[in-house]
């Protein structure tokens, strides 16, 4: 099967009711007959749904990932809740699924990251004396801190943090039940506040 | 007040770009699902990794050929990046020689010579990207590889394209620009242009980086391009290489952001201050620890990656180059 050429007669008709007011929902149920209008859906979430993968995983990874993430949505949309609207939860709920049978490589990514390490390993006194230890070093330790958050956790702690969504959308994602992922959440906070210094972070590093 | 949620955010700056190549191949393997294969039952794979080449696999028809090419990949063997040059690790200068070479790079920008940009018109990019070969994460050394990847991107930032396979492949027009694009038009008053990029405590880092993404993939007029170098000079720690660094055969001068033990450079042309590339460079010995892991050494003077602009214009139409 051929991909329709852009700009032929026949597609324009197609397109002209298509993508600007379409919801998520109505594209999959369209896509159980017409299985190119997936592709809506992919470049609609495709690059958000790497940038997510990229900052967990790193680029290689990254690039598998988000290619499997919408075949597997492809393979799943006869099972897709056409009660929401919006397929972003769906979509990162499988990239995380995903991103999860590669904890050893995501945990690794974040060692990597562990740039500024214990006191005197790097930041020498001289820079500690001298500020140097700002908001931009807080990578390091909250890089230190996600190593170390269990799975399950950090799956809700990222969804909310990097993904932008409430704790309900990502228990939505993940398919938890909404209370778990606020206590995960809160788990997760505790120790990333803890990594910060339980100092109000605008603080650290401004001269003053 | 910034929160510890949004801390973390900030913390990792603009989420990266997907590589045109990558965007084909996985649209390529769902446009090929879609056209015909009965949908699999999804087996869950344990440790799954999906081959480079294996998207390109499962396609059929014209789209089979998807695989990545227009790429050159170079394999260099032992501790430095290239035989024939440099350890690329210079001496950190100070911020005051950093603001000085960001205020000549500002005002040749404004010298410039410019011919506005129509929105049909197309921005041509050849970058070589240079990483280390291991897993990911921080490099320690050798051996690096490189990939050449030539791009256009239509001049509103609406849609790009590049070679797959040899041949050009023009991914769909978007609704709205990609960054960043997005940023345009820049606010020629530096202040408001670091406020637009997000530049503030916690936020700078995340805030060069995109300054640095308009220098390497956007074309802007020349206030708008003066105004970038001046917010750069307006981020605290934007230090300088001392003398020259070297680009690919190529001298530069390097200037760029110190973050913890790494800086990250941009390398400008010394005469016309034009944009050649960018590269971060770790600036201190480190030991990286963690429980169970060996010890990781990360020599002063480690390339970590570099990407070096070896051509760029405007043309007509994607698959156009610049003559």
């Amino acid at each position: 099967m051929r991909r329709p050429e852009p700009g032929t007669a026949e597609v324009t008709g197609e397109r002209g009711d298509a993508t600007a007011g379409t919801t998520d929902a109505e594209i999959i149920r369209l896509s159980g007959r017409e299985p190119e209008r997936f592709a809506e859906i992919f470049d609609r979430y495709y690059a958000e749904v790497y940038g997510y993968a990229e900052r967990r995983l790193g680029p290689s990874l990254a690039d598998d990932v988000a290619a499997e993430t919408f075949l597997i949505a492809f393979d799943r949309r006869d099972r897709y809740d056409a009660a929401h609207s919006i397929a972003r939860p769906w979509l990162y709920g499988i990239a995380s699924n995903l991103i999860s049978r590669h904890h050893r490589a995501e945990t690794r990514h974040y060692r990597a990251l562990t740039r500024v390490g214990p006191p005197g390993t790097v930041d020498g006194p001289a820079d500690q004396a001298l500020g140097r230890v700002d908001a931009q070093s807080n990578r390091g330790r909250l890089a230190r801190a996600l190593a170390a958050i269990p799975r399950g956790d950090r799956d809700v702690l990222l969804l909310v943090a990097w993904a932008g969504m409430t704790g309900e959308e990502a228990g939505r994602a993940l398919d938890i039940p909404s209370g778990t992922a606020r206590s995960r959440l809160h788990r997760a906070r505790r120790k990333i506040r803890a990594a910060l210094g339980g100092i109000d972070p605008t603080t650290i590093g401004e001269d003053a | 007040m910034m929160d510890d949620l949004e801390t973390l955010r900030e913390a990792w700056g603009e989420p990266k770009t997907p590589s045109h190549t990558a965007r084909m191949q996985a649209r390529a393997a769902l446009m090929s699902r879609a056209a015909g294969r009965p949908p699999e039952p999804v087996r869950p794979r344990r440790g799954f990794r999906l081959p480079r080449v294996g998207v390109g696999l499962v396609a059929v028809g014209a789209l089979a050929a998807v695989v990545a090419a227009g790429v050159v990949v170079v394999r260099t063997s032992g501790g430095s990046r290239d035989s024939h040059s440099s350890p690329p690790g210079g001496q950190v200068g100070s911020v005051a020689l950093a603001a000085n070479v960001l205020d000549r790079a500002s005002t040749a920008a404004e010298h410039r010579h410019f011919t506005p940009l129509r929105s049909h018109q197309w921005i041509y990019t050849k970058m070589s990207h240079t990483t280390g070969t291991g897993p990911g994460g921080v490099v320690t050394g050798g051996p690096y590889k490189t990939k050449v990847e030539e791009n256009w991107w239509r001049a509103d930032g609406r849609q790009s394209a590049g070679i797959t396979n040899g041949r050009l492949s023009v991914g769909p027009a978007g609704t709205k620009p990609q960054r960043p694009f997005s940023y345009a038009p820049l606010p020629t008053d530096p202040d408001a242009l670091l406020r637009k990029v997000g530049g503030r405590a916690g936020g700078y880092e995340m805030a060069y980086d995109t300054l640095v993404e308009i220098l390497a993939q956007t074309v802007p007029p020349p206030r708008e391009e003066a105004a970038v170098f001046q917010a750069i000079k307006k981020i605290p720690r934007v230090t300088l290489i001392k003398g020259r660094v070297d680009a690919a055969g190529r001298p530069a001068i390097a200037v760029g952001l110190e973050t913890g033990v790494d800086h990250k450079e941009v390398l400008l042309d010394p005469k016309t201050y034009a944009f050649l590339g960018d590269r971060v460079i770790t600036i201190r010995d480190q030991t990286l620890e963690s429980e169970g892991e060996p010890k990781t050494f990360v020599k002063k003077g480690t390339l970590q990656t570099e990407r070096l602009r070896t051509a760029v214009g405007v043309v007509a139409r994607p698959g156009q180059r610049p003559s």
